[in-house]
């Protein structure tokens, strides 16, 4: 064996080794791409699936806002109109507010006016009221008088006819005795003799006063009673009390009004309500005079 | 050194190209059992 070969054999056996130390160490020491890989792999595989899984939320997030948008804009639009409205009534309300407070205003005056008008009117009828009291008591006072002079006439009327009744008589009594002169003169003479007559007439010759009418008597009762247009009495025909007997109704120093007896019962009478200042009430004094 | 004659020096080479074989056999082994075990194969290079 030459020394060439010797040495070719050596260097070779120690380049081999040093190649074969080398590829060993390279090996154990190289990473594992399958792996990486696969991770690798796996995790983008993942941020895929996570990616469109965000994808679709952002898709759906965005259809949702935009949805909000398009309700928003469709509130904003319709709160828009509404709001052009209400600027528009609230326009309305204040003109009709401004027309309102000046009618109030015309309406005060007017008020006003009227409040003198009625203070003065008030005034008036106060005045007017006094006088028809006064003349409300004149005429009963004047009604008075005339059943008074009614009375009188009637008395007067009866004494009339009673003097009329005793002329008569006394004419009657006239033809009498002239037919006894007659019937004397005849039998003294040749005349012929008339026959008496007798008085027809009754003999009248007293006249008395003529009775006391009914407001001429004094009656005092109390009102029982009260309807409508009818007041009932507390005394009746035992009493005194006669139709058409008019009662003057008081309470105190008021006059109320009268009541015209219709009715008459035993122990109570019923009648219309006249000259009614007032209405009556229960307790109220009824008498024919007043005061 | 003449033809055909053994030297003694023969064997000690010899013993030298078989270490230097043993080698080259495990590193050979030692590459595949590698390739094996990361990537389950020793021929493909790459799978889809």
């Amino acid at each position: 064996m030459s020394a060439l070969t010797k040495v070719l054999i050596v260097l070779l056996s120690f380049s081999s080794l040093f190649l074969c130390g080398a590829i060993v160490t390279y090996v154990g020491s190289a990473n594992n791409y399958k792996d990486m890989y696969d991770g690798q792999r796996s995790q983008l595989q993942t941020l895929n699936d996570k990616v469109a899984t965000l994808t679709a939320a952002a898709q759906e997030q965005r259809m949702m806002v935009e949805q909000k948008i398009q309700e928003y804009e469709k509130r904003i639009q319709d709160m828009t109109a509404e709001k052009t409205q209400l600027s528009v009534d609230l326009n309305n309300a204040l003109r009709e507010s401004l027309g309102h407070q000046n009618r109030a205003d015309k309406w005060q005056g007017l008020l006003d006016s009227y409040g003198q008008t009625m203070a003065n009117q008030e005034l008036t009828i106060k005045s007017i009221q006094e006088k028809l009291d006064a003349a409300r008591g004149q005429l009963i006072e004047n009604d008075k008088q005339l059943n008074q002079q009614t009375a009188r006439v009637y008395e007067l009327t009866i004494q009339m006819e009673a003097l009329e009744t005793a002329r008569r008589r006394a004419v009657e009594e006239k033809k009498v005795l002239e037919d006894k002169l007659n019937k004397i003169a005849a039998a003294a003479g040749a005349e012929p003799v008339r026959v008496s007559q007798a008085v027809v007439t009754p003999d009248r010759s007293r006249v008395s006063a003529a009775a006391e009418t009914a407001s001429d008597v004094e009656l005092n009762a109390l009102i029982s009673e009260v309807f409508e247009n009818l007041a009932t009495i507390s005394i009746g025909a035992s009493d005194g009390v006669q139709k058409d007997m008019r009662f003057h109704v008081t309470r105190g120093d008021e006059y109320v009004c009268d009541v015209v007896i219709t009715h008459v019962d035993t122990d109570k009478a019923a009648g219309v309500l006249e000259l009614r200042q007032q209405q009556p009430r229960v307790g109220d004094n009824a008498s024919t005079r007043l005061m | 050194m003449a033809p055909g004659k053994v030297s003694e020096t023969s064997g000690l080479y010899t013993a030298i190209l078989a270490l230097t074989l043993l080698a080259i056999v495990f590193t050979a082994g030692f590459v595949a059992y590698q390739c094996h075990s990361d990537y389950k194969t020793m021929f493909t290079i790459a799978s889809k």
